[in-house]
C-alpha cells in the first residue's frame, strides 16, 4: 500500500501526487490519500471511476479525511501523456436535430442513421457532443438513444449542452450521457484531432 | 500508442429482420405506419450486403415478423425481406 500525506495541498496536487502513485502499483493494489477538504475528496472519486478503480472515502473530521483507491483495469494515463494521445481524438458535433438542409422528415431519418452507422463501425468516436436542436437527440422520444447507449459503453462519451437543454424544456428528460456547458464544449473542440458534423 | 478504440472484442451476435423499400419515400411512410400502430422498428441504412432497394431499410424484432408484414401488406406489395445475422462486423443476410 502507497501512503500519500496530502493534508495542506491545493488542487490539483493530491489528485497529480494520486495518480502517479496508481500508475506504479499493480492491479488490487491500494493508495491511501490523506486529504484536508471535501472538494478533495470529491475530486479524487471523479479521477477513480474515471480509471475504473474502487474508491472508500471516510470522514474523520472536517479537516481530514481519508481516501482508500484500489486499483482496477483501467490504466491511469498521465496528463502528460494524454496531450499526446490528442492526435487522434475523433469528436462529433451533431447540432441539429436533422442531416444536411431539405427536407425535414428525411433530414431526421439520416441523422438516424448516421448515428446508427457509428455503432457498426470499426473506429469509436471519442465524444459526441449535441447542441442546440441536437438536445433532443439525447433526450427522451429519441430513437437513438439505445445507440448511444451501446457507443457509451464501448468507451465514447457523450454531451449535451445544459443550457440548450433548459432553453427546449428538457433538462430532467435527459436519457443518456451527461449535461455540459460551453467551457467544456469550447475545450473539447479545440483539443480535437478531427471533428466530424454531420 | 493510440487513443483510437478498435471494437475488435465485440462479438455478440444479433438476430433480426429487414424489410427494405424501393424508395426513400415508402420507407418513411411504413416506419411512420407500423410505429402509429405500436409496433418497435426502426429505419436502419440498408446493409451493404444488399444492393436492391433504396439506402434504408427497416429493422424490426425477430417475433413481431409475421404480425408485421400483415400489417404491411395492406399498405404496400412493394417489399422484400431479410433476416440478418450479425457476428461482430461478419452480416449473414438470408432472403426470405
Amino acid at each position: 500500500m502507497v501512503e500519500i500525506d496530502a493534508r495542506g495541498e491545493n488542487c490539483p496536487m493530491p489528485v497529480i501526487k494520486t495518480k502517479r502513485a496508481l500508475k506504479e502499483i499493480e492491479k488490487d493494489g491500494t493508495v491511501f490519500i490523506m486529504v484536508d477538504n471535501k472538494i478533495a475528496t470529491e475530486n479524487l472519486e471523479k479521477m477513480a471511476k474515471e480509471y475504473n478503480n474502487s474508491i472508500a472515502i471516510e470522514k474523520i473530521n472536517n479537516e481530514h479525511y481519508n481516501v482508500t483507491i484500489t486499483k482496477g483495469n483501467g490504466s491511469v494515463q498521465l496528463n502528460e501523456e494524454k496531450n499526446e494521445n490528442k492526435k487522434n481524438n475523433i469528436v462529433i458535433v451533431i447540432q441539429s436535430d436533422k442531416m444536411g438542409e431539405g427536407d425535414y422528415e428525411l433530414g431526421k431519418t439520416l441523422l438516424k442513421g448516421f448515428i446508427y452507422s457509428l455503432t457498426e463501425i470499426e473506429i469509436i468516436p471519442n465524444t459526441i457532443i449535441f447542441y442546440n436542436k441536437g438536445a433532443t437527440i439525447t433526450t427522451e422520444n429519441s430513437d437513438s438513444i439505445e445507440d448511444l447507449e451501446k457507443l457509451q459503453s464501448l468507451g465514447t462519451t457523450i454531451l449535451t449542452c445544459g443550457a440548450c437543454l433548459n432553453f427546449y424544456n428538457l433538462a430532467d428528460k435527459l436519457k443518456v450521457g451527461t449535461s455540459t456547458n460551453m467551457y467544456n464544449i469550447t475545450n473539447i473542440l479545440i483539443n480535437a484531432e478531427k471533428i466530424i458534423r454531420p | 500508442m493510440t487513443y483510437i478504440i478498435i471494437r475488435w472484442w465485440v462479438q455478440i451476435e444479433e438476430k433480426f429482420n429487414i424489410i427494405t423499400f424501393e424508395s426513400t419515400h415508402e420507407a418513411m411512410r411504413c416506419e411512420k405506419v407500423l410505429k402509429d400502430k405500436g409496433f418497435k422498428v426502426r429505419i436502419i441504412p440498408l446493409p451493404s450486403e444488399i444492393s436492391a432497394g433504396c439506402g434504408l431499410s427497416l429493422k424490426l424484432n425477430l417475433e413481431d415478423y409475421k404480425e408485421i408484414i400483415e400489417n404491411l401488406n395492406k399498405y404496400t406489395n412493394n417489399f422484400k425481406c431479410y433476416e440478418i445475422i450479425k457476428n461482430g462486423f461478419n452480416k449473414k443476410v438470408t432472403p426470405i
